[in-house]
């Protein structure tokens, strides 16, 4: 074998032992639940808590509200920027990587200042209001996410010309953005929705400080009382994670034309 | 009034000035090119009639209609563009039906359409096709046939020859022509490609610098130059600086020899003006000591294929070329010698001492 050959095999081998080997200490150490024996009890007391059922559930329809309010506002903007203005591209990327930069505990602490039961708008004081105001703190998380993916993808076609070509067929913005740039950008509207649905599944400040029943602080409570279910908790939130990275793959690779 | 008239149109970006007072009138079913080198502001003038861009002053009347603040997508146009700008997510057919399907019209009279236009373009059987799975050719027919599908009252097509091959080209090059003539429909066409715009057009607006230098049919904007750019843009030619002998019976002198335009010169004795004259006019050694004969130098001879073409050095050092072609190209002289050059009277061409916005007066 070739030198060349031997040392990108280890390097291959070190890349796969970093990733690998702390998941296989995890799924050891979440078999070994039953004394002296290996088992599933671990997943099996996981899936078997309503808790997980409840919190799992509420947290794929945050996911989903914050992708679609997400894209519905982001979109259009970024659409807009790079039609209209795209001298003001550098400016809006750096406000959306504020999030990036600024603590979610800062921004929590900021809604719950200005929405708590003593504001103008007190929406921590309902449960909607509450859930509302989450979707809407999952959207700031996502905004570097889903807007770089979808100015990605606006760039990878040449969207002033394509819109000028429909616009002189009699087409107006509206039949533009839905016919011709949403189908153009679908690769990467997935990948920042599922990019987006990662991170709100295992969000925890947000959904912590507004005391929401989501996935998050479920795996935190877990991790904090019992021994062996949050091993095998996190690598069933782990296997969703690739979950979603495969179906961006499965989606992306789909389209034809493009 | 024309079916197309644009009036005074003028642009500026900041403080760039990228169109100055450009007017045109055109007629149905007249083909216009806009020609010039890159940044004269012809594409410019094409995206103000298309309403992409906003006039800075002037205006754009299509069919009497007053266009000149209205949207693109009612002011029914077709437009082709360089790169091509098919939808890559819908097939050949849902490009050319996506104008029709915007419009309103019924799925049985869109498919009847759509079978015409591709049968028009010579495409009847890629119609399921994507724009991915066709060649550069192919897609730009599928362009044209989506921008004439909606029946547009005036095609805008920006240069889209340019990003074909040299083959591919002409032959796209006659088959939009031959569309465009069966069609009726008035076009303006922007290219800095002198070859097409001679050969697709009933008129050429020449331009440089945002101004128009000249606008004619393709045989006066060879022939009869107005200004130093068009007698070197359009084609090759010898600009000679030459002295007014006697305006009235069009002579003129050029390094000591006396040159004969055969039309009076506009201009005074002794005031000096341009003079254009083809490298294809000028014959070598026909008759020892005519008018209208200069003595020259040759510098090199290059063998073109079916031109052989001459670079010369005149009197003043003015540099010169000559293309020679049948029985003139068998006897060449050689790099070195002096030879003498002869034209007749009627190719020696006064050429606008103003030169930008010539075509204003």
């Amino acid at each position: 074998m070739k030198p060349a050959r031997i040392a990108r095999a280890v390097v291959i081998a070190m890349g796969a032992s970093y990733l690998l080997l702390p998941l296989l200490g995890v799924l050891e150490f979440a078999l070994r639940m039953r004394r002296g024996a290996y088992s599933f009890d671990a997943f099996a007391a996981i899936f078997e808590d309503h808790r997980f059922q409840d919190t799992f559930l509420y947290s794929t329809v945050m996911a989903l509200v914050t992708v679609v309010l997400g894209m519905l506002i982001i979109v259009p903007a970024a659409y807009a920027v790079r039609l209209h203005a795209p001298r003001l591209r550098a400016a809006v990327e750096f406000v959306t990587l504020l999030p990036l930069v600024v603590p979610a505990i800062v921004i929590v602490f900021g809604y719950v200042r200005l929405y708590g039961s003593d504001s103008f708008l007190p929406l921590t004081d309902s449960d909607f209001g509450a859930d509302a105001l989450l979707a809407f703190g999952y959207i700031t998380l996502a905004l570097p996410y889903i807007y770089r993916s979808v100015d990605a993808g606006l760039g990878a076609m040449d969207v002033r010309t394509l819109s000028e070509a429909a616009e002189s067929l009699g087409a107006r913005p509206h039949t533009i953005l839905l016919r011709i740039v949403l189908p153009n950008i679908r690769t990467a509207i997935l990948s920042g929705a599922f990019l987006t649905s990662a991170i709100v599944l295992g969000e925890f400040t947000f959904a912590s400080l507004l005391d929401r029943p989501a996935f998050g602080p479920f795996m935190q409570l877990l991790g904090a009382s019992r021994a062996y279910e949050p091993a095998a908790l996190s690598l069933v939130a782990f296997a969703l994670t690739w979950g979603l990275m495969v179906l961006i793959g499965a989606f992306g690779g789909r389209r034809r034309g493009t | 009034m024309s079916f197309l008239t644009v009036r005074g149109l003028r642009k500026a970006f900041g403080t760039t000035i990228a169109v100055q007072d450009f007017s045109l009138e055109a007629e149905r079913g007249e083909f216009v090119s806009l020609l010039g080198p890159s940044g004269c502001g012809k594409t410019t003038v094409l995206r103000m009639i298309a309403g992409f861009e906003t006039p800075s002053a002037g205006s754009v009347t299509i069919d009497g209609e007053d266009v000149t603040h209205l949207p693109t997508r009612t002011r029914r146009i077709g437009m082709v563009f360089q790169s091509y700008a098919l939808f890559p997510n819908l097939t050949v057919e849902g490009n050319i039906a996506f104008g029709l399907k915007v419009a309103g019209m019924k799925r049985e009279e869109i498919a009847v359409r759509v079978k015409e236009m591709l049968s028009l373009i010579g495409l009847p059987q890629l119609g399921g096709r994507y724009p991915v799975e066709l060649s550069g050719g192919q897609q730009q027919r599928v362009a044209l046939a989506r921008a004439i599908a909606i029946r547009p009252r005036i095609l805008l097509l920006d240069e889209p020859l340019s990003a074909l091959d040299a083959k591919i080209r002409v032959s796209l090059r006659e088959e939009l022509r031959a569309i465009q003539r069966e069609l009726g429909i008035t076009a303006i066409f922007v290219t800095h490609d002198q070859e097409e715009a001679l050969a697709l057009s009933h008129r050429v607006v020449v331009m440089s610098e945002g101004w128009v230098e000249q606008i004619g049919t393709p045989a006066d904007v060879y022939r009869t130059p107005r200004t130093p750019f068009v007698a070197t843009f359009v084609g090759t030619a010898n600009v000679l600086p030459c002295r007014i002998e006697d305006a009235a019976a069009g002579v003129l002198s050029f390094g000591g020899a006396r040159l004969e335009a055969g039309h009076p010169v506009s201009g005074g004795a002794g005031e000096t003006v341009q003079m254009a004259l083809r490298p294809e006019a000028i014959a070598i050694n026909p008759f020892e000591g005519a008018s209208n004969s200069l003595a020259a130098t040759v510098r090199d001879v290059t063998f073109l294929g079916p031109v052989v073409r001459l670079r010369l050095m005149l009197a003043g050092d003015v540099a010169a070329v000559v293309d020679l072609h049948g029985e003139g190209a068998r006897d060449l002289p050689e790099a070195g010698s002096a030879v003498m050059l002869w034209f007749r009277p009627e190719t020696l061409q006064l050429l606008d001492r103003h030169g930008h916005g010539a075509a204003r007066a």
